[in-house]
């Protein structure tokens, strides 16, 4: 699957996170790469794809956690440099 | 599609106004007509706030000018338009605006308010999703955010 798009979601509470990631697969062919807690309740999603089903699955993601919870913020990064992989969690993007 | 809409609406505001600057200037000639017993002027009030107003607008124009008698009677401004004075006050500020305090903005939501030809003003707080802003773009919704000069929460609401 290429990959070439980073979706991040960031929520405030582990169940409104939940609910975004679970949005997100459902909405467009991407994959959960990673779960980051940084306490204080705020839990982000990492997720890749292709730009659209990035886009597409993190506009999903929001909507499901407006229902459900609080969302922090909300980032698509289109072709994530290498470097950031070696700093952050966010997965490869090869 | 936005802006055909935006360049009828302004079509349609002209319009408006010279009819109205003629019905101003048809009222005095009517005045100094009136010994001669002219036919009254006809005034139509009409108030523009949405969509659907300005369609039906159209609508009663277009049926007007089927007529050639009251196409006539149109030309010579002895029927007329007249905005409803309430509805064109409010209609640039407060009608065409959708506050949004919290939570997020989706696709959906620009949808919404590309339908309802609304501006959105957004709260500090409010997240617009990476598709709203594409879609907003695309489709010619304007969103106004509020204090944009408070830092605190600044960064993490772009």
């Amino acid at each position: 699957m290429s990959s070439n798009a980073l979706g991040l979601i960031e929520t405030k509470g582990y169940v409104a996170a939940v609910a975004a990631a679970d949005a997100m697969v459902k909405a467009a062919n991407v994959t959960i790469v990673a779960r980051e807690e940084v306490g204080d309740g705020l839990v982000t999603v990492v997720i890749v794809g292709d730009v659209g089903a990035v886009k597409a699955a993190t506009d999903a993601g929001a909507e499901a956690v407006n229902q459900v919870g609080e969302l922090v913020s909300q980032h698509v990064i289109p072709r994530p440099h290498l470097e950031l992989s070696k700093f952050f969690k966010v997965g490869e993007s090869a | 599609m936005a802006s055909e809409n935006e360049m009828l609406r302004s079509l349609v505001r002209d319009a408006l106004r010279e009819a109205l600057n003629g019905a101003n200037g048809a009222t005095e000639i009517v005045k100094a007509l009136a010994v001669e017993s002219k036919p009254a002027q006809l005034v139509e009030v009409v108030s523009l706030n949405n969509d659907s107003d300005l369609k039906s607008l159209v609508n009663r124009v277009l049926d007007l000018a089927a007529d050639p008698q009251t196409l006539a009677a149109l030309r010579e401004g002895t029927i007329v338009f007249q905005l409803s004075q309430q509805s064109s006050n409010h209609s640039a500020s407060d009608s065409n605006a959708t506050r949004i305090e919290k939570g997020a903005v989706t696709e959906s939501t620009i949808r919404k308010a590309a339908e309802s030809g609304s501006t959105l003003i957004l709260g500090r707080k409010v997240v617009v999703t990476s598709l709203a802003r594409d879609k907003a773009r695309e489709m010619g919704v304007a969103i106004i955010r509020e204090n944009q000069q408070e830092n605190q929460k600044g960064s993490v609401m772009r």
